[in-house]
């Protein structure tokens, strides 16, 4: 029974300490984004099932914030901080803030995970966007699905 | 089993140390006991904490050297198996969660907290985000494609 409730407890700190390193700090705000800013124009998109399955994705979810620059800052924030953990990246910066970056996430469970994102008030646009895509597509795929758009 | 094995074995249950065997061993030996009740004290006791026959509570004796013990003192129990049992518990809980909260066919956009429920105005949502970074996307490549070009040049005035 002892070495029962051991290897329970074993299996238990193997399993928290696996969803602790799934768990993106972008979720929460594409999840569940708001502005204080009035002005402040907010866009989320949220999309699964059947509609991805042509592009072998299982989940699709964006944001896009204009006029509140304290909200596109913690999206910047929320993206470096996963980007920290991405298993490869391609980024760009403008005037030493994250301009572009696309990077490819470790995987959850069997389903590849990529952020996007773009700062495009660096180059004389109004958005930030963060858009996250979860999916059996491999990288190649997915740069060949933007491409196609 | 002799009077002794007996007392022995009735002293390790008050003392928690008997396993499930040993117990009904003992049970077994309580029940087919035939002293009468008062000639032997601790079998008298351990009959009454197993429910084994009734009892008729008999003045103790005055040559008793045993002290009165009424209820069979239980093993401490272990902190982490109660957190271990609790940690489960939890598991189940986030994994049911976990599942109830798997996409299930979503298709749905908000544009300042009003939502867009239209199939196709949410695709067309969706890909004018996905178009906005080809564009970022080529615009990276070309700068990478520049970078290596002028590197290029200045490998040749070095030659």
């Amino acid at each position: 029974m002892n070495r029962f409730l051991t290897m329970l407890t074993l299996i238990l700190i193997t399993s928290l300490s696996a969803i602790a390193q799934q768990k993106l700090a972008i979720m929460p705000l594409l999840d569940n984004a708001t502005s204080t800013n009035p002005s402040a124009e907010i866009a989320s998109v949220e999309v699964s099932g059947k509609q991805l399955k042509p592009h072998n994705l299982s989940i699709y979810k964006s944001l896009s914030v204009s006029g509140d620059a304290a909200l596109a800052e913690k999206m910047e924030r929320a993206v470096m901080h996963d980007g920290t953990s991405a298993e490869s990246r391609e980024v760009s910066l403008r005037d030493g803030r994250l301009y572009f970056g696309f990077y490819t996430m470790p995987p959850a469970g069997k389903e590849n995970r990529y952020i996007f994102y773009l700062n495009a008030t660096l180059a004389g646009g109004t958005k930030t966007t963060i858009i996250y895509m979860q999916g059996k597509a491999g990288e190649a795929s997915i740069k060949k699905m933007i491409k196609k758009q | 089993m002799t009077d002794k094995e007996l007392h022995l074995l009735i002293e390790r249950y008050f003392e928690a140390e008997t396993s499930i065997a040993e117990e009904r061993e003992l049970r077994k030996a309580l029940a087919s006991h035939s002293a009468p009740v008062g000639t032997d004290p601790l079998i008298d006791e351990a009959k009454a904490v197993m429910g084994v026959t009734a009892v008729i509570s008999a003045p103790q004796s005055a040559t008793s050297s045993r002290p009165p013990r009424k209820t069979r003192r239980l093993a401490p129990p272990v902190w982490w198996q109660s957190a271990a049992a609790v940690a489960i518990i939890a598991i189940l809980v986030t994994g049911i969660i976990h599942i109830n909260r798997a996409p299930r066919g979503e298709c749905v956009a908000y544009l300042n907290g009003r939502e867009i429920s239209d199939r196709d105005a949410v695709m067309n949502m969706m890909f004018s985000d996905l178009s906005e970074m080809e564009a970022a996307s080529a615009s990276l490549q070309n700068e990478i494609s520049d970078d290596f070009s002028d590197i290029a040049i200045a490998f040749e005035d070095i030659d």
